[in-house]
């Protein structure tokens, strides 16, 4: 369906101005050639938890910039509670009653909680902060807002969660009414999330409005009352909640014009010979008398196989995966053997050699070379085979980036650009491409669609699919259940450093994976 | 050389369609010409210091003398580059060159060595020196400031303890280092030589890019930069050719810089010297080996201590043990101001190059002004901080934001 | 914010443009070096601005009678480095000086500078440090031989028996060592009797106050205290001397001498903790350097008193005055020589 369509079909939820706590109207943005928004109208109705999702690139982030004050420099206008306003700053935004909640707090840790609740708005007498009723209020916003936390804490010492809480705390003592939550549930636990899901749901007793930005579309039918779908710069389908089921395949297919079903495309392999086996492999604890993170571990993975392996906060998969690189610190003990070679890796020099590529969690801090281009990011672990007696050339080099960025379909300028403008699904991507270009047997990949969008995600389990058709052995592990079961040949769950279960494809379900790991057992 | 050193890593080539000279904005602040601006101060500089020395600046002899004088910073500057670009640092050159000065004049003078032996004793202790760093660097993984800062000290106190404070005279045959110059002929020829060769690697790699595909202006890759070396090295020959040729020290900087340029640029090596400095952990995990990478730029800057050595005893006819007070800065400065980041991950030699000259051409100037050196001091100093605050805000100015 | 990222990239070449530009305009008000004049253009180059005698007396009364003689002055300080000697030289070489006068950094590094000149034909002037084979035109010092033998001629007469300190100066310098062989040739006949003994003799390097504080305390502690008197190679060294004197409660009580009678050790001499202070005249130096330099640029022959041999030939030497500065005579020297005592407190 076409945008204007769309568009054209959307309710008519243009009544009388008071229902709206928010309203933005033909938002038009560019940065230089680059058409961020193209004439974006949104309706926020009062007290509804409004929905927005898309992938990155399609404009959800540049339009909450700019309703939150951060960026200007817009075409069109923005209306808070039916008066018109154009926001200078994030300050002239908040006192708008338009607060942001980013994904990761920008605050200096060693502020303290109640300080930071009326961070700029300090009660004051005589000029001077009065700190008595600065703490005996703040003890009472946290009693209101159910936080069970000291305001003398420092907000480096709280969890991502605690920060996120006392944030959205601290918008409400403000009198917010417009909430815009980026991705709040991303870095949470399930528990969190509940309580997460429990504040949000509060805030329209309390008539704020919140705009809910996520990934996770499955949540949407949880907590929203209402969905917008962004791609491309406009907005492509926009409904309400009514008890529909079927709210996240709607969504997206609106952003990405195909189908849910799509989603995981695996095709079944017949794995071939034992690719990757490991015996005894134990990585000790620091420090004595600690239990080892990864104790006596048998496995094995077969060519063509791709084995898909959860595991909660210290299960010691992650460990898991960067010893099979040789990066972890601590020294393991046990055997490997790829096609029946005994190899020793110790270094990720060895793994290279001995033909495993890794793909770790952490993108930015050792996937990439932020300030290095495209070209250099993608050669850099293969450099020996583009070069002539150390001399690089630069004719190969060029022309195997360019093969790999068309077959991967990344999408950028130029393979000399920095490759900190790509979005983080074609950053993956390169990162993906790097190790390609190793001719690996064995692929190591940690949450291989962090931060990857819809369309990009689709594109790298075709990926998956195409290794293990040829015959290449593949360890997932992630902490996203779905892509997991999703993907996988074979889902192993970890706890405490060993396998507690395993399950063959199509064997289990999400909450059978989740209590294994949890440590319960489940008939 | 190393002019258009950072297009793999972070040029921002934009689509040309025609308008090449649009685009150039652009590429100056990121791309292949990245170094333009700072050739366009120099030339500035240059030009006004002709005017306020009543002509003598730009005299072939002056210029003959600044070559002199530059030297040991340039032959420095290039190996630091190459240093602080994996993102490490060296302190200690005031102190080791000194050494290695002193080690060249006993050599000659004490223990009558024949020349090309005074040589291969100079450069082998500035190896050993280098060598020593290397250990504690890259295997102790000691940080490199204190590495480098240790051997600052106890280099310099070396030197007093052997000398007994006394400078001691060389051997007369090392003056050959300071006082050969090529002939006419022979400067035109390695002038042309060298000029040649960057013209062909750079035709070299925009033949490369074109054929796989990818957009590539002749101008920004080819034209300018050729060009303007072209330009510099007939500047060269002209004043070499009217004085009394290119000195010899002048031939060192040449072959280090064309050889340090070289590695940054067209090899592996120098790739992986950029990633270390780009994000170690990434390295690592990309089976770069750190250790040895790091050993061979630390001994290959030992090896340049010993050459900086040759020629500082040979310009002084002495090696007085407390000389070269503060080079390390200087080094470091012309480095910086060229372009390369204190943190590392960027630089150019070429850049580093310019920034000594631009230094000791405000030094030089100011001396033919016949200014008190405490003047020049606080111009140079005020210059290298300029340079560091702009380099800050240009690199997306969000620095401390 | 995002805004303003985008033209950044040209700002730290701009800056360094207008830093360089700005720098330069402002510098344009200096003066510049025009080579088209007549007049006789001399080099002169002191050896650093710390100590007060360069800059106060030296070089100031050079320029004074410079410009009285219608020569043009280049005048430099080398901060103490060899290297940037060499720089000035090659720089003032290039201006295109008729004659240089230069006071050495360093006196065993100084002939690559003098062949440089050579080459340009231009003559040397030797200034204040003699300079080991150097092909000079003339030398200009004080004898300091005879200068020690002075110094040392006042302390016997106040105390013909006793224990002596000598605390010498920079070992390196030419000064230093015929100060001290001044010393030795008056005591000698002293030593040989057994009258004086001499329980400290060094050299302190760099004429460091430090140095030589530690050399007397550590001869008072040796000698129990029994020490009549400290000659020291200069007031920077002298100071050291009457700090360690005082620690022991000895100030005023040991003689002790200096040379160059700075307004410090004027001080000293007038408190009664220091007893006598060398003084050569600094500007008589100056002075006489700048005929010197007239002379020689005219071609015309040297006056000069003495002849100096250090070690490639027999060098005209420009002997200049000096005498010891006490209590007695401070204020006479005062009238004499207003523009160096008058600097008290």
């Amino acid at each position: 369906m076409s945008a204007e369509v769309i568009k054209a079909s959307m309710p008519p939820d243009d009544l009388s101005g008071e229902k709206f706590a928010a309203r933005v109207s033909g938002i038009d943005k560019k940065f230089g050639v680059v058409h961020a928004l193209k004439g974006v109208s949104i309706s926020f109705r009062r007290g509804d938890v409004h929905a927005i999702a898309g992938e990155n690139g399609a404009g959800k982030s540049t339009l909450m910039k700019i309703l939150s004050g951060v960026i200007g420099g817009y075409d069109g206008y923005i209306e808070i509670g039916g008066e018109r306003c154009r926001f200078d700053g994030i300050r002239d935004a908040e006192r708008h009653g338009v607060f942001l909640v980013p994904q990761e707090l920008n605050v200096v840790p060693e502020l303290r909680v109640g300080e930071y609740l009326f961070l700029n708005r300090e009660p004051r007498r005589w000029g001077m902060v009065d700190t008595r009723t600065l703490w005996s209020d703040a003890v009472r916003w946290l009693a209101v807002f159910k936080l069970d936390l000291s305001p003398l804490l420092r907000m480096g010492e709280l969890s991502t969660h605690q920060q996120q809480l006392v944030s959205i705390a601290r918008a409400m003592t403000q009198g917010v009414k417009l909430l815009i939550l980026d991705e709040p549930t991303s870095n949470l636990t399930e528990r969190e999330t509940e309580l997460m899901f429990e504040q949000i749901s509060d805030l329209h007793t309390h008539g704020v409005t919140a705009i809910y930005i996520s990934h996770r579309l499955h949540e949407f039918e949880r907590i929203a009352n209402a969905v917008t779908v962004m791609r491309d710069g406009a907005v492509v389908d926009h409904f309400r909640l009514q008890g529909q089921s079927d709210t996240p395949r709607r969504v997206v297919q609106a952003m990405v014009g195909r189908d849910l079903t799509e989603m995981y495309p695996k095709l079944a392999v017949v794995a071939g010979k034992s690719k990757l086996s490991l015996r005894e492999w134990t990585i000790p604890n620091r420090g004595p008398g600690r239990a080892n993170l990864v104790e006596n571990l048998n496995l094995d993975v077969r060519a063509g196989e791709v084995l898909g392996i959860f595991g909660l906060l210290g299960s010691g998969a992650f460990d898991l995966t960067s010893s099979l690189f040789g990066a972890h610190e601590a020294k393991v003990r046990g055997r490997m053997e790829i096609d029946g070679r005994a190899v020793s890796v110790v270094s990720p020099r060895d793994a290279i050699r001995s033909g495993i590529a890794y793909i770790p969690a952490e993108r930015k801090r050792d996937g990439l070379i932020e300030a290095h281009s495209i070209t250099s990011n993608m050669t850099l672990a293969a450099l020996s085979r583009l070069t002539h007696f150390g001399v690089l050339d630069r004719y190969a080099e060029l022309k195997r980036v360019q093969q790999y960025v068309t077959s991967l379909k990344v999408k950028c300028g130029s393979v000399e650009q920095p490759i900190s403008q790509l979005s983080g699904g074609n950053q993956q991507k390169v990162v993906a491409a790097k190790w390609l270009l190793t001719a690996p047997e064995v692929f190591i990949l940690e949450e291989p669609t962090r931060g990857v969008d819809i369309n990009a995600r689709v594109d790298f389990y075709a990926l998956i699919n195409d290794l293990a058709a040829a015959g290449k052995a593949i360890i997932i592990v992630s902490t996203d259940l779905p892509e997991v079961l999703g993907m996988s040949d074979r889902v192993l769950a970890m706890l405490e450093g060993r396998i507690v279960r395993e399950w063959p494809r199509g064997g289990a379900t999400e909450e059978d994976v989740m209590t294994a790991a949890a440590g319960g057992s489940r008939q | 050389m190393s002019m258009s050193a950072r297009t793999t890593l972070t040029a921002q080539t934009t689509t040309n369609k025609g308008g090449t000279f649009r685009n150039l904005p652009e590429m100056m602040s990121h791309g292949e010409l990245r170094l333009l601006p700072l050739i366009i101060v120099l030339m500035v500089v240059w030009m006004v210091m002709q005017y306020l020395t009543g002509g003598l600046f730009l005299s072939a002899r002056n210029l003959t003398n600044l070559s002199g004088q530059v030297a040991i910073t340039a032959l420095l500057t290039s190996g630091a580059v190459l240093i602080m670009i994996p993102g490490f640092i060296d302190l200690s050159l005031g102190a080791t060159v000194a050494a290695a000065a002193v080690v060249a004049a006993m050599a000659g003078a004490q223990f009558e060595l024949p020349l090309w032996q005074t040589i291969v004793v100079t450069l082998g202790f500035g190896l050993v020196i280098g060598l020593w760093h290397a250990f504690w660097i890259a295997w102790m993984k000691v940080p490199s400031f204190i590495v480098t800062l240790g051997s600052l000290l106890a280099i310099r106190g070396l030197s007093l303890v052997i000398t007994n404070a006394e400078t001691i005279s060389p051997s007369p045959d090392i003056l050959v280092i300071s006082d050969t110059s090529l002939s006419a002929t022979l400067s035109i020829a390695v002038l042309m030589g060298f000029w040649l060769a960057f013209a062909l690697l750079q035709l070299r790699e925009w033949r490369a890019r074109t054929q796989a595909g990818i957009q590539s202006s002749f101008l920004s890759v080819v034209g300018i930069p050729v060009t303007s070396v072209g330009i510099f090295a007939c500047g060269v020959m002209v004043v070499a050719v009217s004085y009394r040729g290119l000195p010899l020290p002048v031939v060192f900087v040449l072959a280090v810089v064309a050889l340090t340029g070289w590695l940054l640029r067209y090899t592996a090596f120098g790739r992986r010297l950029y990633a270390i400095g780009g994000n170690r952990q990434a390295a690592l995990l990309a089976g770069i080996n750190i250790r040895a990478h790091v050993s061979m730029v630390f001994a290959f800057m030992g090896l340049l201590y010993g050459l900086a050595g040759l020629v500082l005893v040979a310009r002084l006819d002495s090696a007085p043990p407390g000389a070269m007070q503060g080079l390390e800065l200087n080094v470091i400065a012309a480095a910086v101001i060229g372009g390369t980041s204190l943190m590392g991950g960027r630089g150019t030699v070429a850049g580093a190059v310019i920034g000594a000259i631009l230094m000791e051409s405000l030094s030089n100037g100011m001396s033919l002004m016949n200014l008190p050196s405490a003047y020049q001091s606080i111009t140079v100093g005020l210059v290298l901080l300029f340079a560091v605050y702009a380099d800050m805000r240009g690199r997306g100015g969000r620095f401390g934001d | 914010m995002t805004d303003k990222v985008e033209k950044s990239g040209i700002t730290r070449r701009h800056t360094l443009g207008i830093a360089g530009a700005g720098l330069l305009a402002a510098l344009v008000n200096f003066k510049a070096v025009h080579a088209q004049d007549k007049k006789l253009k001399v080099g002169l180059i002191m050896p650093n601005y710390d100590q007060l005698r360069w800059k106060n007396a030296d070089q100031a009364f050079f320029e004074k009678q410079a410009a009285e003689l219608g020569i043009e002055v280049l005048a430099q300080a080398s901060n103490a480095s060899e290297s940037l000697q060499a720089s000035q030289v090659e720089n003032m070489l290039t201006q295109g000086i008729d004659v240089l006068v230069l006071t050495p950094v360093n006196a065993n590094a100084a002939n690559a500078l003098i062949r440089k000149a050579k080459q340009a034909s231009v003559p040397v002037i030797n200034y204040n440090f003699l300079i080991n084979k150097g092909d000079v035109v003339c030398f200009l010092g004080r004898d300091a031989v005879e200068m020690g033998e002075k110094i040392a001629q006042a302390v016997v007469s106040a105390h013909p028996k006793g224990n002596y300190v000598i605390a010498a100066g920079e070992e390196s310098t030419s000064v230093a060592k015929e100060t001290r062989q001044g010393f030795l040739n008056v005591l000698k006949p002293f030593l040989d009797k057994g009258d004086i003994k001499l329980v400290s003799d060094q050299f302190n390097k760099n004429w460091s106050t430090d140095s030589a504080r530690a050399q007397v305390e550590n001869a008072l502690t040796k000698n129990n205290n029994d020490v009549v008197a400290v000659l020291c190679g200069n007031d920077g060294t002298a100071y050291g001397a009457v700090q360690a004197l005082q620690a022991q409660g000895l100030g005023g009580k040991v003689f002790v001498t200096g040379v160059d009678a700075e307004p410090r050790a004027q001080e000293l001499i007038k408190q009664g903790l220091m007893a006598l202070s060398n003084f050569t005249a600094f500007d008589q130096m100056g002075v006489e350097a700048a005929k010197a330099a007239f002379a020689v640029g005219q071609g015309k022959p040297i006056e000069a008193s003495a002849t100096v041999n250090n070690g490639l030939k027999d060098v005209p030497w420009i002997k200049i005055l000096n005498f010891n500065v006490t209590k007695d005579n401070l204020d006479q020297a005062s009238k004499d020589f207003p523009w160096w005592f008058a600097k008290q407190g």
